[in-house]
């Protein structure tokens, strides 16, 4: 992807998000105050964001092309499918089993090509099972944090 | 007081959680691609069912641990392991390459330990007496304070002065979501029932610093690693009482630069080591030994980043106001159990607080011992693959997002703030600012606010304030020296 191209469009993304969140800041009342409420920042904020982004867009536009850049685009798509699906399968599977399927699939994921082999597999397995269960018992009982449970099993 | 805070800390717990946090700092400090920031964030959540000293000196220790690791891959491998440790690089490769890699290490860990030191006594001292001043601050002046720290940082992280301000700007919207704390108005909730409370800090962290990193790591693929790690065989500190003598004046000008850094906002061991390297430099009677491999330089870089952790706790504990991201994150870690940082925490918790100065001493002896005598289990770890570590890191994120709260909310709010956080970063928009934005934020709301009802609606009643009308004078200047330069540098490289 064109760097410049990914440059202004996420400058354009932020433009936009300002215009929305700047709208969304005129319907927020001032509340029970005599002075200036908390409808006044947020205004502000928003509003500044909306002049700086249009100035970091327009500015963005005259400035040169840059070189290519090589953007995996497809692995970024995998990793983020895989975290969305780890984070919303977490209260239904539980924190053990979502984190075994989850690091499998992302170790595999990460391997570099030429380290495929049956030996690197059976050792991520291991530790895709291995770390996850060592995790729970560690944070669980000696740091007393709660980690989601599986309702199934 | 003083007495009773340093005793208090003399117990196994505290000792135990010390050494813990001073060897997950070096680990996350010596590989490169994490950092301390990240080790913070994620330990966060482990000081819950901690005391609240046993919590803030394992963030501590990290601290410590996680600024001096950076320099074993910097020597060992020539890659700084933080952005804190990339002058020592200059020096340290070379002197590995030349076969003295054991004494660039020993003279790193001396004099990281060296820097720590000088900090602890300019928090000891500066700390208390800058608490008496600032327990007559009122809202005028909080809100010039904090909103000059924003300036500063906007103006010195990166080198797009616009795209530092909308990572500002982003930083304090979305700290604004939630149920206001001045009016009780909803804020940008969209209807969801979660958003009243706002995003919590330590999600958003972990979703900038370590989420993103994950997805940065996806799109660039990971090859083969086919690190070199010089070799080394530890033997003393490596250097002379000779070379102590003549490097004294470099260990005490950089640890003075380190400090002073580290107080003003933004700028920590990231920036102090390259500012003490440049010095060292210009100040040395053979300049053109640097970067051949010279001491020199590696004392200046190691004494100075280290310096900046007492410098960067001095406004944390003072004033309530964090300089950096990690004292942010420490800052998280001091709210979760109920303190508030602030000129009267040397009232009301002084054991507390001169007890979180003997921990950052004794993490300091702790990170001396540690790093020395465990330098063979670092540099093997430093050869464990990423493709296994960064995975194990994300499981991690989620106990940390999860933990905190039980909200899977906060789990989506960290993946959210990676996407953000990662495409943001891509395009060289600086993190920092986000983050003191968004911590930064409802400080400044909350004082503009009721410094406005204060002086009835009069906003130059500030100026009235001779320390507000310092620090507001101080934000523009520094806001248009800022544009003025970066105006200047464009024009450059448009001639050009």
């Amino acid at each position: 992807m064109k760097k410049n191209f990914e440059s202004n469009l996420v400058n354009l993304m932020m433009l936009f998000i300002g215009i929305a969140l700047f709208i969304s800041a005129q319907s927020i009342k001032a509340g029970a105050t005599n002075s200036l409420g908390g409808d006044f920042v947020p205004k502000l904020s928003t509003g500044l964001w909306v002049v700086v982004t249009a100035l970091l867009f327009f500015t963005g536009l005259k400035s040169s092309a840059s070189e290519s850049e090589q953007m995996n685009m497809m692995g970024l798509l995998k990793t983020f499918v895989l975290l969305l699906v780890y984070i919303a399968l977490l209260k239904t599977l539980g924190f053990i089993v979502c984190s075994i399927l989850y690091l499998g699939v992302q170790m595999y994921l990460f391997l570099p090509k030429e380290l495929h082999s049956k030996k690197n597999y059976i050792l991520l397995g291991v530790i895709a099972v291995i770390v996850p269960i060592l995790t729970d018992i560690v944070f669980v009982n000696v740091f007393s944090l709660i980690l989601p449970v599986s309702r199934i099993f | 007081m003083v007495l009773q805070g340093m005793l208090s800390i003399l117990t196994p717990s505290t000792f135990a959680v010390m050494f813990l946090g001073v060897v997950i700092g070096i680990i996350f400090g010596s590989i490169p691609g994490l950092t301390s920031t990240m080790g913070v964030a994620l330990c966060l959540p482990l000081t819950f069912g901690m005391t609240p000293l046993n919590g803030i000196a394992l963030l501590i220790a990290l601290y410590v641990g996680g600024t001096s690791g950076g320099l074993i891959s910097a020597i060992l491998l020539k890659i700084p392991g933080t952005p804190s440790s990339v002058a020592t690089t200059f020096d340290g490769g070379p002197m590995a390459d030349k076969g003295q890699a054991s004494k660039a290490l020993g003279v790193g860990i001396f004099y990281s330990f060296v820097g720590t030191i000088i900090s602890i006594a300019a928090l000891w001292f500066i700390a208390p007496f800058l608490a008496k001043i600032a327990l007559k601050f009122g809202p005028y002046e909080y809100f010039a304070i904090c909103l000059f720290a924003l300036t500063t940082i906007v103006g010195m992280v990166g080198d797009n002065i616009l795209k530092g301000l909308s990572s500002a700007l982003l930083g304090i919207t979305f700290s604004l979501a939630g149920i206001a704390s001045i009016g009780g108005a909803a804020r940008f909730t969209f209807g969801i029932d979660d958003m009243e409370n706002g995003f919590a800090l330590l999600p958003v962290l972990i979703g900038l610093f370590a989420v993103s990193e994950i997805l940065s790591i996806a799109t660039n693929g990971l090859k083969k690693e086919n690190n070199q790690i010089a070799n080394y065989k530890m033997k003393g500190f490596g250097f002379s009482l000779q070379e102590f003598k003549e490097q004294f004046g470099n260990m005490i000008r950089s640890a003075l630069l380190g400090v002073g850094i580290g107080i003003l906002p933004g700028i920590g061991g990231a920036t102090s080591n390259i500012v003490a390297y440049s010095v060292a430099k210009q100040q040395s009677k053979h300049p053109e030994k640097f970067g051949t491999g010279c001491i020199d330089g590696i004392i200046a870089t190691e004494t100075s980043n280290n310096a900046s952790i007492g410098g960067a706790l001095i406004p944390l504990l003072t004033l309530g106001i964090p300089g950096d991201t990690v004292t942010a994150m420490i800052l998280g870690g001091l709210t979760l159990h109920g303190i508030q940082p602030g000129p009267l925490l040397f009232k009301t918790s002084g054991v507390l607080v001169y007890g979180i100065f003997t921990a950052f001493l004794v993490s300091t002896f702790i990170m001396l011992i540690v790093e020395y005598g465990g330098l063979r289990v670092f540099v093997k770890i430093l050869s464990v693959p990423k493709y296994i570590l960064l995975p194990i890191i994300m499981t991690f994120c989620i106990v940390g997002t999860f933990g905190t709260n039980h909200r899977i909310f906060d789990v989506w709010t960290a993946l959210i703030f990676g996407v953000i956080g990662y495409f943001l970063s891509r395009n060289k928009f600086p993190q920092a600012p986000i983050i003191l934005g968004f911590v930064l934020g409802p400080i400044i709301e909350e004082n503009l606010l009721r410094g406005m009802q204060y002086s009835n609606n009069n906003f130059f009643t500030f100026f009235t304030s001779p320390i507000a009308a310092v620090f507001l004078i101080l934000t523009i200047v520094v806001f248009f020296y800022s544009l003025t330069k970066e105006i200047k540098k464009s024009k450059k490289s448009k001639i050009v």
